[in-house]
């Protein structure tokens, strides 16, 4: 009955444009993917080959296989899982305490701490290059799991987008629990935690993302292989050879898989994230 | 509270300012030290042999590419060189941006003995003075002096003075043909004649006898002027920056003599003999067309070890000499008769301002510099890459994935023999070595490359007109503090 | 009195303010610590490993007399601003198109694909669009099937005049699944009812996208622009894998310069000024937008 509806309403030239429009930004944003996963199951003379590549030649694991064997992948998986789950939750929830505090209407200083906040976001990295190295070793960071959490642990990103979510609930809703006698924490638990969710997953999975591809605060944290993370031990597969006088350098099959084995755990994450994004919630089901 | 911080901030700049200071004024007193002891030859030797005799205690390395693969072999490789060296020997190698940490581990005042760069950062950093003046310690050291060819100390000698060791023996960029599709145009690449016309005939030949309308016979990464050596060699032009008669800084691509070459990429490039791709293409580029599963150029210029790379990519994949066979040429001969070649910029291993044991660090870099130790850098260690007797050695599984290279796959050590015979190819393309020489050592390589490049495709594509554009060239080398006229 | 209400506010929000003590604490110690210590950088002539000496201000006059930099700077904002702009658009077309799926499959598809581009580093696609706008690549391929045997491919990576859209367009494309994710997380907040009362009063599927939709994400696109908005002069890694020589004068941005300065020639005194003025002029970009957007606005 919806469908029948929608297409009455939905039609002509707007459909066509809409259809058109879906379809090419699908092809040329698969694109990508598409040529990694095929040069990743080339055979590895075949992936060395020049120009883009988007059938194969000869199907072969020969690249899945050069990774398996040159790197130890178990380890850096897990220390990746766990920095960046932990760090992520961690992150999220503090992300919230504080979006939650800064839609406080008349909360003094709000507009003084949101630039506070919002300042951290601009800084370049190379202006602080040095100076965070000076902090981790400092701090006794370096070679440790908690430099790799602490570092990147809150970002005014997340509280912006978190501070976002939280102002579209509609404010006769917290005053319907105010007036039901919730204190400021059930309040938040209650009423914002909810409406919010597909938010929260969206700064999770943004923040997830950001935090697994991240190799530069790893790279310089860590010299300790036993703490390296996924891409970071990829990363250091493919360099590694890499001498200026032209030794062997990982073959470009390897280097697709590596990507493939590193992007495979943010897909399934994102899949799953998806539940949350796309069903989303109707505000009738929270207010009874 | 922010206030205090702030404070402690300050404090801690200060501190860190103090610190390095010490380490800066230190440096100082062993430079003039050594400086002033040229006088006197006697006191130096007395003390710095007595220094290496008593090489002991730690010594801790920060590297790119020198070491083991993986955690494994590198704990193997730091037992390797301080059973060796009777030292006890740490190395660190970031994961990777080894410039950004190199950096910041410098900018922090990091705690190393000897620390990987390039010949570019070297200059950067005896410039700031952040590097120990080794000259005297070389000079006394009977392996540093007798192992190494005293053009390699020459050519990394600025200002009379020496601030580091080798890393690797730097090999020269020749001329790669593809002699497989040469043979298929019916010329013997013994045959080519080293000049203009020579290579444009050959290269004429390869295009003739190809049906593949994306085959361009010559390949360059001209974006970053990488590698025209051989073919400016036709005006005597050395790549790079050179130093004129009044002491002044000059680049010879960018002279009006240069001319010639320009003009003739462009009738290549107008004659569909150079590829467009050429503008574009980075050297991984480059080499993907030129592997066996592409064949889509027939000539570039790359490093002599690529000729054995490319050859045994292939043999791996079961194709034999006749499928696929790439040789070497050292390009165009110079108005006097020779041949000019571009070789790589040193890797080296410098000792830092603030390094706590120089003598272990030299002690270290003469290990490298021997037999023993470039079997280490480039073949790996024993019992782990490779099994057997001496003369009869296998590689491990490990060892033949290792591809001879723990750095070094070249070692600095002049008589170095190895210890697994050479890849297909590469000993030919050896054989030009003689016809090589370094980039004079330029801090800001990167400007010259870009400008150089740049203008130099605007010639090529006739955008400008070539005294025009080649004046550009200087001008802008100039204003960016690359050359001096 | 005025301070006397504050303080009494002040006092009436302290549990709130308690809240806020980790972020505050976090951000002074990571944050404005490492950023104090790189400012100071800026007014020395930095000697790694050695004196630095305090040299004033002469590191900015360096940079602002520096032609290099003029031209970065307009580079930055150009393509900076035209990724913004058009990842912008792009992101919004796909979140309207998104809500209009009604297959869920369909739609579960679509929004992952759109995400890809962003899960893959520069290091990937960038190589990916060179060897798309090669002379022997899609491109050419596809005008050579319109304009027969007359065609000469061209190498666009190499022309001055498209280097700047090529950046803006591979720059958004990456982007706009990211921002379309961003935006969809606020459409699908949007009661179900009103759709369905619209529909009753008549309203086809664009004027309810009109007056439904788009208002209720306006406020995720002010959030969206001003974050974003900051980040306009920090493209590198983009510039890193895709420039090259010829059109370098075009596209060669502050932090590649910043990046050649301080990790290629360790000269930190110049790099670390040149950024305090990104910083700076961020801060002013910043600024602006939060102005002319009232973001700071909320329950309005």
């Amino acid at each position: 009955m919806k469908r029948s509806k929608l297409s009455n309403n939905l039609r002509g030239g707007w459909a066509v444009l809409f259809v058109v429009l879906a379809v090419i930004t699908a092809v040329i944003m698969f694109l990508p993917m598409w040529n990694v996963i095929v040069v990743g199951t080339s055979s590895t003379l075949d992936s060395g080959s020049s120009g883009l590549k988007l059938w194969w030649h000869e199907f072969s694991l020969e690249g899945f296989e050069y990774v398996f064997e040159v790197t130890k992948l178990a380890r850096p998986f897990l220390n990746s899982l766990f920095v960046t789950t932990v760090g992520t939750v961690i992150q999220v929830f503090l992300a919230a305490l504080a979006g939650y505090v800064l839609i406080q209407k008349e909360l003094p200083f709000r507009n003084a701490i949101s630039s506070f906040i919002m300042l951290t976001m601009m800084i370049p990295g190379d202006l602080t290059l040095i100076s965070v190295y000076q902090l981790n070793k400092q701090l006794n960071l370096l070679n440790s799991y908690t430099g790799l959490i602490l570092n990147g642990l809150i970002s005014g990103f997340s509280i912006m987008m978190m501070r976002n979510y939280f102002q579209t609930v509609p404010y006769t809703l917290e005053e319907a629990a105010r007036i039901d006698g919730s204190g400021e924490m059930g309040i938040f638990v209650k009423i914002y935690m909810p409406i919010s969710l597909p938010g929260l997953a969206t700064v999770f999975f943004m923040e997830y993302v950001a935090r697994w591809n991240s190799i530069m605060l790893p790279a310089t944290l860590v010299t300790d292989e036993s703490l390296y993370t996924l891409p970071v031990m990829l990363k250091a597969m493919i360099m590694s050879t890499e001498s200026t006088s032209g030794a062997q350098v990982a073959p470009n099959n390897a280097i697709m898989a590596a990507i493939i084995i590193t992007t495979i755990p943010l897909l399934l994450i994102y899949i799953f994230a998806q539940k949350f994004l796309l069903n989303g919630i109707s505000m009738g089901a929270v207010k009874e | 509270m922010q206030k205090r911080w702030l404070a402690a901030g300050m404090a801690g700049v200060m501190a860190a300012g103090v610190l390095a200071g010490c380490g800066g004024s230190t440096s100082q007193a062993t430079t003039s030290a050594a400086g002033t002891s040229s006088s006197s030859s006697t006191t130096k030797i007395a003390e710095t042999t007595k220094g290496t005799a008593k090489a002991s205690g730690s010594v801790k390395i920060l590297s790119n590419v020198t070491g083991g693969k993986d955690d494994e072999e590198m704990a193997l490789f730091e037992k390797a060189l301080s059973e060796a060296t009777g030292l006890d020997v740490t190395i660190d190698k970031p994961a990777s941006d080894y410039d950004k940490v190199l950096m910041q581990k410098l900018g922090a005042g990091s705690d190393y003995d000897l620390v990987y760069v390039t010949a570019s950062q070297y200059a950067s950093l005896v410039d700031q003075g952040a590097l120990l003046d080794i000259t005297s310690y070389v000079n006394n050291s009977d392996i540093l002096t007798n192992n190494i060819d005293p053009q390699e100390w020459k050519d990394i000698t600025i200002d009379g003075k020496v601030y580091a060791g080798f890393n690797k023996k730097e090999v020269h960029r020749a001329v790669h043909i593809n002699n497989t599709l040469l043979k298929k145009a019916g010329v013997d690449y013994k045959t080519v004649e080293p000049t203009f016309d020579g290579y444009y005939n050959m290269l004429k030949a390869l295009k003739d006898s190809s049906d593949d309308p994306e085959f361009y016979p010559l390949d360059e990464v001209m974006s970053q002027a990488w590698d025209l050596q051989p073919f400016f060699a036709a005006v005597g032009a050395k790549e790079g920056v050179v130093i004129d008669d009044n002491g002044k800084k000059y680049a010879p691509y960018a002279e009006d003599s240069a001319a010639p070459v320009w003009e003739w990429f462009k009738k290549l490039y107008d004659d569909g003999l150079l590829d467009p791709g050429s503008f574009v293409d980075k050297t991984k580029d480059m080499r993907a067309k030129m592997e066996a599963s592409s064949q889509k150029t027939a000539v570039t210029a790359d490093w002599a070890a690529w000729v054995g790379l490319h050859n045994s990519n292939a043999q791996a994949a079961g194709l034999t000499t006749d499928d696929y066979e790439i040789v070497s040429l050292p390009g165009l001969q110079t108005p006097d008769g020779t041949y000019m070649l571009g070789k790589g910029a040193a890797s080296l291993f410098a000792v830092p301002a603030n390094a706590k044991n120089v003598d272990g660090a030299i002690k270290v870099l003469e290990y490298f510099a021997t037999q023993e130790g470039g079997n280490l850098l480039s073949s790996g260690i024993e019992g782990y890459d490779y099994t057997g007797t001496e003369g009869n050695y296998t590689q491990t599984e490990i060892g033949k994935k290792h591809g001879n290279d723990h750095g070094a796959p070249f070692p600095i050590y002049k008589d170095y023999k190895p210890l697994f015979p050479y890849a297909t190819g590469i000993e030919e393309a050896m054989s030009y070595a003689k016809y090589a020489a370094i980039d004079t050592i330029i801090p800001n390589e990167s400007d010259f490359k870009e400008i150089v490049g740049k203008w130099g495709i605007r010639i090529i594509k006739g955008e400008v007109f070539t005294t025009e554009g080649l004046q550009s060239m200087r001008d802008e080398l100039v204003e960016r503090g690359v050359t001096e006229r | 009195m005025k301070n006397k209400n504050l303080w009494k506010k002040v006092k009436r929000f302290r549990s709130i303010y308690i809240l806020l003590i980790p972020v505050i604490a976090y951000f002074v110690v990571f944050s404005y610590y490492p950023l104090i210590l790189g400012i100071v950088k800026s007014f020395q002539k930095v000697k790694l490993l050695g004196n630095s000496e305090f040299v004033g201000i002469d590191n900015y006059v360096t940079v602002f007399t520096g032609s290099q930099y003029h031209q970065a700077f307009v580079n930055s904002l150009i393509v900076g601003g035209g990724t913004f702009i058009f990842q912008f658009f792009w992101g919004l077309i796909i979140a309207l198109v998104l809500n209009e799926i009604r297959n869920k499959i369909a739609r579960s598809s679509f929004q992952t694909v759109t995400f890809i581009p962003y899960l893959l580093s520069w290091s990937v696609v960038g190589g990916l669009w060179i060897t798309i706008l090669s002379p022997t690549g899609m491109i050419n391929g596809f005008l050579q099937l319109f304009q027969g045997s007359s065609f000469t491919p061209a190498a666009f990576m190499a022309e001055e005049k498209y280097a700047r859209f090529i950046m803006i367009f591979t720059g958004a494309w990456k982007g706009a699944g990211y921002f379309a994710a961003l935006f969809m997380a606020s459409i699908v907040s949007i009661d179900t009812s009103l759709y369905e009362a619209a529909r009753i009063d008549g309203a086809t599927r664009i004027q309810q996208i009109r007056y439904i939709t788009i208002p209720v994400i306006v406020p995720t696109m002010k959030v969206v622009a001003v974050l974003s908005v900051m980040g306009i002069l920090r493209n590198f890694d983009q510039i890193f894998v895709m420039m090259n020589a010829t059109i370098s004068d075009k596209v060669k941005n502050l932090l590649y310069l910043i990046y050649e300065q301080g990790i290629l020639k360790f000269n930190v005194g110049e790099a670390t000024a040149a950024a305090t003025l990104v910083l700076v002029a961020t801060l002013l970009i910043t600024q602006v937008v939060r102005k002319l957007l009232h973001y700071d606005q909320i329950y309005e």
